[in-house]
Order: structure tokens, then sequence, then C-alpha cells
């Protein structure tokens, strides 16, 4: 008997309109612990990594972990693993709401996904049923009104629906999968895979329990380690301004990325920092299932700027309330493309929600269209309209156009990487492996040109976030201007952070707590007597076998690099004036530290140690 | 009847939609992580930035009390809850079908009625609530469902007229 | 007069999220500062109840000219005319999240 796990995945063929229950393979749950861990596992035990990211042999795996559902805090995640239509790498995207532990209630732990539908199709998971079901009229629509209809259609209040928008249908290479209409597995173009499986969406209602093994040592466990988030007042720094808090935080450094990367301050950062949302636009905070943290923004537009940026592909009434702008979002729709209105930015971020598209790969393609144009490599003739740094008019207009693949937003849907290659100027990309960049430049903060470029979904601040250390300090403060020691943080943060999404946990929890504190209320939970160490190690393993995974794809060491202008030119002016990151002095000890060939390639005795050989 | 006495007051501007008070009385109910058995449950009303638990009122005059045809359902001596006793209920489900808040449940393992019975004094969700939106002290029936109305009637009217 | 950037729960205690405060170093400008939102400001400053005398607290983040006082000279960094000083409190307990 399984604790924690249900015990139970969903096998869904769409090519046969087939839904199979499987048992979970109980020896790769205890090595993988759940999550990123084992939807990793699963993938590359059972698919060709050389596949198009569009083919039907491509799987997509929705996989919670054991804590998802449990009254841990912040137990409510899921992630999405596939191959990247963005990066032809091994993508796990993650998010919250209340989806996936309707799907532990349920009764299961994954939906592997596989084949290609010949019509549109939508799973209903309810309980022990499962069935697909015709998604012929929900085709086209935008994520909002799919789940309201598949609501009503069903007629069961409580389900969770996890929906692709236009973007997904459209095969916008970043496409995310929206669940609870506002909360997003957004990166590297997961929702362009369900788009490519014909499958709109999966509804899910579960009125069974998620049982532990240990059920006092877990109720215990799981409120010591809530108490200590509680008590780390960066918790409370997150409810009040939400991620947000961090735009004036980072442009004060001057690693605030601003023009597609030619500056590193954003002269209104504080027009669209977290402290003026709250004072203008901020209705409530919002917290995902079983979160006590509630970092979720619930805002609106601002009375001047409801009739302002007009949207054409819905008439929406803009005095709704909805959820965002997050850091990452505002970044990149706003500084990024150098868009100081908040105005301009939410509406941006409503519909890229609504569209079911990443934001920040979606402002970031964009801002480097932007630099095209301002540089005169393409024209009005060809984008249909002024392209420039700072016009909120063009930033609406073409997040509507790139999910529809309209006009110039056929070019922009496909990344930055290929759309400034397509024109002449790939050093214009700023990402790594296909993948833009999120918030934070790496020529001011060294250790963070490290994380991105060893990302194994691609540039990312999610798989080693040392701005913790570099920034704010915790857990002991780095210098960001020097590469010493960064490769072994890098390393360890890595390997937690990857451990932790495997728990079925949100890594914000690390924000007030470590690891060691969410280790015991695994192992209550689970039964299986983890030492922290295993924990950690399973997180090695993971990393290991995406790395594995990748290098089956066909990628190589070629791939850890970082952009030509991160490299060699300087930040103009700020506080970091005259910095480039110096990946060479951490990129070969990173590789040791690793136990990995100067090639990038695990070792033989390390995967031996990591039980992967 | 008593309409004073210690109750639930909910304080629907402190919810944050996050579902550990329905966790937490499903624990109660079940000794197991099940929001369906919850007897507490959160509204989420997105396009109005309003969520808030709902729960029985503890009617003064209790519909559930005053319709069981076999007095199953009773007063707690020191305070406002109203108490399903399990050895009378017959599990006929009038209570159900009775109560206007839907906040009686029926549940079909055990044939009885269920409902809010305020853990004895000492509310699970209370004490889960990180924000708290649930208090426990004196308090008049059901006075915190004007507060609830309110929130959400503020965030339509928002949402149609502006301002 | 050093030109000091307040930021988050800092500017709301201190009522303004700018301010010019004439300090010859660090350790003057967090004293004055404290001295502006009275104890509510002192208690985010200073570790420990104390008081001003306390140690700084260890969460509390000075950057004289975007750089973290703790790579210049610490509470010991001098400040010139212009420069320009932000301060935030940060007290995460955890890491490696974001």
């Amino acid at each position: 008997m399984l604790y924690g796990w249900t015990g139970k995945l969903l096998r869904v063929d769409l090519s046969r309109r087939e839904v199979r229950f499987e048992l979970l393979n109980e020896e790769w749950a205890r090595q993988y612990v759940g999550g990123r861990g084992i939807g990793v596992k699963y993938l590359y035990e059972e698919m060709d990594p050389k596949v198009d990211p569009f083919d039907p042999a491509n799987k997509l795996i929705f996989a919670s972990g054991p804590l998802t559902g449990t009254m841990a805090s912040c137990g409510a995640r899921y992630m999405v693993v596939t191959k990247g239509p963005l990066t032809g790498a091994i993508t796990t995207s993650n998010s919250g709401g209340r989806w996936a532990p309707e799907l532990k209630y349920a009764g299961y732990d994954m939906i592997i996904v596989e084949g290609r539908a010949e019509r549109p199709l939508y799973l209903w998971v309810f309980d022990e049923r499962a069935e697909l079901r015709d998604a012929g009229q929900l085709w086209g629509k935008g994520v909002f009104e799919t789940e309201d209809s598949i609501r009503r259609e069903l007629g069961v209040a409580d389900c969770s629906i996890a929906a692709i928008g236009p973007a997904g249908e459209n095969r916008v290479r970043f496409a995310a999968i929206m669940n609870d209409k506002f909360r997003a597995a957004g990166r590297s173009g997961v929702g362009a895979v369900m788009g490519a499986k014909g499958l709109k969406a999966i509804a899910v209602r579960g009125t069974g329990a998620v049982r532990v093994a240990r059920p006092q040592a877990m109720m215990r466990a799981q409120w010591a380690m809530r108490q200590k988030l509680a008590a780390a007042p960066s918790t409370g720094g997150m409810a009040r301004y939400g991620t947000l808090g961090l735009m004036n935080v980072i442009n004060e450094h001057g690693a605030l990325p601003t023009n597609n990367f030619q500056l590193a301050q954003f002269e209104e950062a504080e027009a669209i920092s977290g402290e003026t949302l709250a004072q203008t636009r901020l209705l409530a905070n919002k917290a995902c299932f079983a979160c006590t943290i509630a970092c979720g923004r619930v805002s609106r537009v601002a009375e001047q700027g409801i009739d302002r940026y007009v949207v054409t592909t819905s008439p929406r009434n803009w005095r709704h309330a909805s959820e965002g702008p997050e850091y990452e979002n505002a970044w990149a729709l706003g500084a990024d493309c150098g868009v100081g209105d908040l105005d301009a930015i939410f509406k941006a971020n409503v519909l890229c929600n609504d569209l079911g598209m990443d934001p920040i790969s979606m402002g970031a393609t964009l801002a480097a269209a932007m630099e095209l144009y301002e540089k005169g490599v393409i024209d009005e003739a060809q984008t249909g309209m002024e392209l420039r740094f700072g016009s909120g008019e063009a930033l609406v207009s073409m997040v509507e156009k790139t999910a529809l693949r309209q006009g110039f937003g056929n070019e922009l849907a496909e990344g930055a990487k290929r759309m400034t290659e397509k024109f002449g100027h790939g050093e214009l990309f700023m990402g790594v492996k296909g993948q833009e960049f999120p918030a934070y430049d790496p020529r001011a903060i060294q250790g963070m040109g490290l994380g991105y470029a060893t990302s194994n979904r691609g540039a990312c601040h999610l798989r080693a976030y040392t701005v913790s250390p570099e920034i704010l300090g915790q857990p002991v403060k780095m210098d960001p201007r020097q590469t010493k020691g960064k490769a072994e943080i890098t390393k360890m943060f890595q390997d937690h952070s990857t451990a932790l999404d495997a728990t079925g946990l949100c890594v914000f929890l690390t924000f007030g707590v470590t690891l060691e504190d969410i280790h015991p209320v695994l192992v209550a939970a689970t039964g299986v007597d983890y030492t922290f160490e295993d924990l950690v190690r399973a997180g090695e393993r993971i990393w290991n076998l995406e790395r594995l995974w990748n290098l089956r794809a066909g990628l190589t060491a070629d791939d850890d690099r970082l952009p030509r202008r991160i490299l060699e030119e300087p930040i103009p002016a700020g506080p970091a004036r005259g910095e480039v990151n110096r990946l060479g002095e951490m990129l070969g000890e990173y590789y040791r530290l690793r136990g990995w060939s100067p090639k990038g390639e695990p070792s033989r005795e390390k995967l031996a140690e990591l039980g992967l050989s | 009847m008593k309409d004073n006495g210690n109750g639930l007051r909910i304080i629907p501007e402190r919810c944050t939609g996050c579902r550990q008070c329905e966790l937490a009385c499903a624990w109660v109910q079940s000794g197991t992580f099940q929001p369906s058995r919850s007897l507490i449950r959160v509204h989420v009303f997105d396009e109005q930035a309003a969520f808030a638990p709902y729960v029985c009122p503890q009617c003064a005059e209790a519909w559930c009390l005053g319709v069981c045809p076999v007095n199953a359902i009773d007063v707690a001596a020191d305070g406002l809850a109203k108490l399903v006793l399990d050895e009378v209920c017959v599990g006929c489900k009038l209570c159900v079908i009775a109560c206007p808040f839907g906040t009686i449940f029926y549940d079909p393992s055990v044939g009885k009625a269920v409902k809010c019975d305020l853990c004895a004094g000492d509310p699970a969700c209370v004490r889960a609530c990180p924000t708290r939106a649930i208090e426990y002290g004196p308090s008049e029936a059901g006075r915190w469902l004007v507060d609830w109305g309110r929130k959400i009637n503020e965030g339509y009217v928002r949402a149609v007229e502006g301002g | 007069m050093a030109r000091v950037r307040l930021l988050g729960g800092l500017a709301d205690v201190a009522g303004a999220n700018e301010l010019e405060i004439a300090a010859a170093g660090v350790r003057e400008l967090i004293t004055k500062l404290a001295e502006i939102g009275g104890r509510v400001t002192a208690s985010l400053l200073y570790d420990g109840s104390g008081g001003l005398k306390s140690p700084l607290s260890r969460d509390l983040r000075v950057l004289v000219n975007g750089r973290d006082v703790d790579f210049l000279g610490g509470e010991e960094t001098r400040l010139e005319e212009k420069d320009r000083v932000t301060v935030f409190v940060h007290r995460g307990r955890g890491f490696p999240g974001g």
C-alpha cells in the first residue's frame, strides 16, 4: 500500500480514443519521488528523445507529487513533462492552483497523454470514471470561456480544469497550459504540444482521499514547517507585494534587463513595481490550494486604462478582476519591452492567460523584434505597425496577433531564437537552448548566468535561484560580481530545487523554509524512510536523468552557452556598468563538481553512484 | 433557544482562498486529506476578487432542527452549535432538504446527516486558517453572513459600475 | 545629502519612498533612518529589541549606488555628496526558491 502517492495513473491514447488505468511503478516512485522526478523517469523510459515535439510520439505527462493534495503548505503543484517545442530539450513546467490536488482526490498521481486526436477532444476525469469527450465547439475559444463552457456542460461546479487557448492550438512555440484560469504551466511550449495532440482540456473532479502513512507525525511535521514559514517575514513581503516586490530591488541593483538586454536599468521601474500595484490596482491576494503564503495578485486595470489599448479578439469587461501580473510577467511585458504602463502590462498579461501563452517568452520575443525594428532590420511593411520600445499599443496588439498567428504575430509565435535567425540576427536572441531569459541580467548577477546556461529546460530562474544569496543574502551572502563559489552553489540549488519539485510542493516555500524542513513531512506522508541525503540525491538523480535525456536528444555542451551580448557587451550604464558574464570561469568547475566530462557528459562513476547506469 | 454564545465569525476580506480550512475540517471528519468531506467550503468568485469560506451559520431558529422527525438535532449546551445525534438520526435527509444554506450534508458511508458542530469548542478550521479569516468567539448566529454577502456584492458592483 | 530610496514595507513605515538624509556614513544614515519611523522602523533595521545600539539587522540590505555595502565597507562605508542609497529589508530564511 502506497501512502502520499495514490499509486495509480491514467494513460490516455488520443489516437485510439482510449483511457486506461495503470498502477504506478512503485520502485520509480521511491527513487524519483514524484512530480518532476517521476514524470522525467517515465518520459525517459518510454519515449525516443529524437522525435519532433509535435509528433504524436511525443508524450505529454502531468505529474503530481506525494505531498500534492495534503495539508502541507503549498501542496498544490504538478509538473508537465514533455519535449519542449521551444527548445527541443526535455521540459518540466510547473503549475499550482487546485487542479493537481483534485487529480489526487480522483485517485491518480499522473496522466500520460499519447498520440493525436483525429478531432479535438477533452478529457473528463471524475473519480474512477474517465472519458474523452468531443471538444469541437471549444476549439478556438480562450481559456476562460473554455473553462466556463466545460463546467456548464458537465454540470459539476467543483471540477477543476486545465486547458489550452488559441495559442496552444496554433502551436505557438511558447504556448502554456492554463489551469483554474490563471495558473500556468508556462514555459517551453507545453501548451503547443497539447494543441498538436488535439487535446483541448482536462477537467477533473475527485471526491476521494489522499492517505498518509503516519497521520500524527504528518500533522506535526506539516505544522512545524508551516509555523517556520509563517515566521519568516519574507513570507509577509510576498503576501504584501507578491513577486512583483522584486521589481525595484532588482532595478536598484542595476540587474533589470531593459529593451532586450541593451540596458540593465529601467527608468520607469517604479511605475510597474509591486509597491505601485499595491497602491493603485491590487484588489486581493490569492492563494493556490493549501498555500499559506498567498503570493498571487488579483488586480484590475486602473480607471484611466479601461478604454486604452484596444483589444480586438473578444470584447471583455476590463472592470473585472484578474490575476497578475507577477514579477516575471511584468518584467518581460514591461521593462524588457520598455513599457512602463501597468495597464498595458495588465491587459497583455490577461490576454496571455486567456489565449494561453507564456508571458516571459512573449515579452522577450517582442523585445527582440523591437530591437530589430529600431535597428532598421525589419520595417512597418513587415510588422504592420510601429514596434518601438515603450509602445503599450504594440505590446497588447502583438500579444493577440501572436496567439492567433496573424500578420507579424506569425513570426513572433516561433520564439525569439527562430525569429531573430530568420531576419539574419540570431545574436539578438537573449536566451539559452532556444528559451528566452527571465528577469535577471546575468552580467550583473554572475551565478544566474551559470544557472541559465546549465538549466536542462533552457534559460530558467527556477532551477537555481542564486538571486537568493547574490542579491537577497540568503542563506549566505555572496557577491553578485564574483564567480568564485558560484558553481558549487548552483549545483546545490539545482539538486535541492529539483528534489522539492518532486515532492509536489511549491518552490516559493523556500523563501521561508529549506528542504530540511520539508524532509520530515515527506517521510511522514509516504512512510518511506528517506534520509535527508537520500532526498538531495534524488534531486541529483533527476537532474542527471534530464541531462541524459537531452544528450540523447542531440544536445551537447555547446548548448550550455550564453549569447554574445551577455559574454562580450558590457552593461553600458548603472550600478553594474562594465560587467559581462564570465561563464568560462564557472562552467568547467560546474562540470567537475557534477562529475561530468569537459564535454558535459555524466561520467560512468557518477551514473553508477546515482543508480543510473 | 439561545441566540448568543460562541460561534464562528467569518471575515471574508482576509480569505485568500487557500482551503486550509477544508483540509482541516476533512481531517476531523475522516482522518485523511479529503476536502469533499469538509463541512466548510470555500467559495471563489474570481472576477469579483472575492473568496470566502461558507459554513453552517448555526441558525437561532434552525430549519434542520425544526424539520427533523425524530429530534436527532440538538442544541449544544454551551453555545450556538446544532448537533446531529448519531444514535438518533435515521438518515431521512429531511434536514438536508430543509436547510436553506446547504450546510448540512448526508454521509452515505454511515447513512447519517452530518453538519458543523464547532468541534466542541475548538474548531479545526479556525486553527488552520493562515490569515485569521475564521475566528471563534462570542457571536450572534449567522451574523457573518451579512459581511459575506456585502463582500461579494461589492465586487459585483465594482465590476459593473466601476469605482 | 545622500538620496535614500526606501523599498517595500520600509517606505510604508517611513511614509515616503525617497528621502534626503545628511550622513557621513552608512551607520549614521541608518541611525537617522531609524529615528524617522520610530520604533517600527528601528525594529526593521536592528536585530533584537535593544533599541538603536543593537547590531544592524542581518536582514537589512543597504546599497550605495547599487552596490551592497557588504562588498564595500559595511556599516563603515563612507557616503559622498550625491550618493544614492537604497535600503530594503528581506528576511527570508530559506533557499533556493524564487
